[in-house]
């Protein structure tokens, strides 16, 4: 080290903090442990919300079994009655998808120089433990097996690129089974994971906001329509509305009044209230 | 002042160490909320702005969860740990100016990401970082870094060279003419609370 060049008795670098963290800004317990439960789901894999994880497994197992009784059924009526409704079975109505909404663009352009709190995405959990279809069904039950199979393909995509920290790629997955499976609890969860990154990361508040709103209005009582709400109340504040994002706030505790983020939302009321 | 390398709390590999290392979430999780104060306090030395220190601090945290198996007690946990987050800082911000040279820089500079609060402090300490971080906040990259490396992490200046892919002529000599700038201006309240250095 080149004590030498030290000028005797001159100010030099104070230690690091390793207890309290200085000189960095102080940050509360929940926001510490915050950070350190997001960086191990990145580092080991962990989903962040297991009972998301249990309601998108529950789904896509449902969507599996109800293909595989559609095949049976199929079969066994095709055994049947060969010449009487074939065609009929062929052309039955399948599940209706609605039509998919324009892709909005994220833009990289801060909207607000507004601080927002980091809130991670919602994990999607793909539905790795969803039984498929056997061989011998899987001929006819191919659509909706496909159908589920894209979904689980692109959901591990994007939660692979968020957790490479890859967010632009990792929204334009989560937007792209929002959009092409729109009404499934997929393409509800990928919606809010996809504004979470907007807002989060993107520099995006705003068109996050219209998605939060969206998933909202689909779902108001929706697993995720706490989150939903948070996240609108980060895009106001982003946007540098502070009586939208009270309001926002009042109402995440009116309809929330058990979330876990109360003290957080009490705090940050009480931050807005006191500069108005 | 003092001039350290920091508390190093803990031997190098602690049971606790072990069960993380071996992907033992509880322990993960204790382990990275005991050391998340000391890489937040590196990363801010290493960063001039207060609104980047979470996600890199983060970021960093992910790297020593990944790394900690290859952790293999020849020097203390911390200065291991302190390597990573040099590191993951150093990445970070080439990756930053390389992608995102385009963002305002107004959108985040001052900016109070996260005003919670907080268990108290020391008022004359946080005074001293406070002052320090003002002046240090002023000093160019280039010679920030070094010096940090150097006079905090007590790194030598063929480890620096390395670890910055700079000669060692360099280093030495940003060294020297940063702890010279850092002096003078930690001395001069005028200088210390506003003047601008120009790149060395």
């Amino acid at each position: 080290m080149p004590k030498d060049d030290r000028i005797a008795g001159a100010p030099a670098l104070l230690p690091l903090d390793p207890v309290r963290g200085a000189p960095a800004r102080p940050l509360d317990a929940e926001a510490s442990r915050r950070i350190v439960d997001v960086a191990l789901d990145d580092a080991l894999g962990t989903p962040a919300a297991p009972r998301r994880a249990w309601l998108v497994a529950a789904a896509a197992l449902l969507v599996c079994v109800t293909g595989t009784a559609t095949a049976v059924a199929w079969i066994y009526r095709a055994e049947l009655f060969p010449a009487r409704e074939p065609a009929t079975l062929r052309h039955a109505p399948r599940r209706a998808h609605r039509a998919p909404p324009a892709p909005e663009p994220a833009t990289e352009a801060p909207q607000s120089s507004a601080p927002v709190v980091a809130t991670p995405a919602p994990e999607v959990q793909a539905p790795e433990g969803a039984p498929r279809p056997s061989s011998a069904h899987r001929h006819h039950a191919a659509r909706g097996a496909s159908s589920t199979a894209d979904q689980t393909d692109i959901l591990r995509t994007a939660n692979t690129l968020r957790a490479a920290r890859r967010w632009r790629e990792a929204e334009r997955a989560y937007a792209d089974v929002a959009r092409r499976f729109a009404g499934s609890d997929e393409a509800y969860t990928a919606t809010i994971a996809a504004a979470s990154l907007r807002v989060d990361h993107l520099g995006d508040p705003r068109g996050a906001l219209t998605a939060f709103r969206r998933a909202l209005a689909a779902r108001p009582s929706g697993d995720l329509s706490e989150e939903a709400r948070y996240g609108i109340a980060q895009c106001h504040r982003a946007l540098g509305d502070a009586s939208a994002e009270r309001r926002a706030l009042e109402e995440l505790l009116v309809r929330h009044p058990r979330t876990a983020l109360r003290r957080r939302v009490e705090a940050r009321l009480s931050e807005l209230r006191g500069t108005r | 002042m003092l001039l350290s390398v920091g508390s190093e709390t803990s031997g190098p590999i602690t049971p606790e160490v072990r069960a993380a290392a071996a992907g033992d979430r509880r322990a993960a999780h204790a382990l990275l909320t005991r050391l998340l104060p000391r890489v937040r306090s590196l990363v801010r030395y290493l960063v001039p702005r207060d609104d980047e220190v979470d996600d890199m601090a983060q970021e960093a945290l992910v790297t020593i969860a990944r790394g900690l198996k290859t952790f293999r007690g020849e020097g203390s946990l911390e200065a291991w740990v302190d390597r990573l987050v040099a590191r993951v800082v150093f990445r970070a911000m080439r990756a930053r100016r390389h992608r995102r040279a385009q963002l305002d820089d107004a959108l985040a500079r001052g900016a109070d990401v996260i005003a919670l609060p907080s268990a108290p402090r020391d008022p004359e300490r946080m005074l001293a970082y406070d002052e320090m971080l003002r002046v240090l906040d002023r000093l160019p990259e280039a010679q920030r870094h070094p010096l940090v490396l150097h006079d905090v992490l007590g790194m030598t200046i063929p480890e620096i060279a390395e670890e910055l892919s700079t000669p060692i002529e360099t280093i030495r000599s940003r060294i020297k003419v940063a702890r010279a700038r850092f002096a003078v201006a930690m001395q001069d309240p005028i200088d210390r609370d506003g003047a601008e250095h120009a790149e060395g």
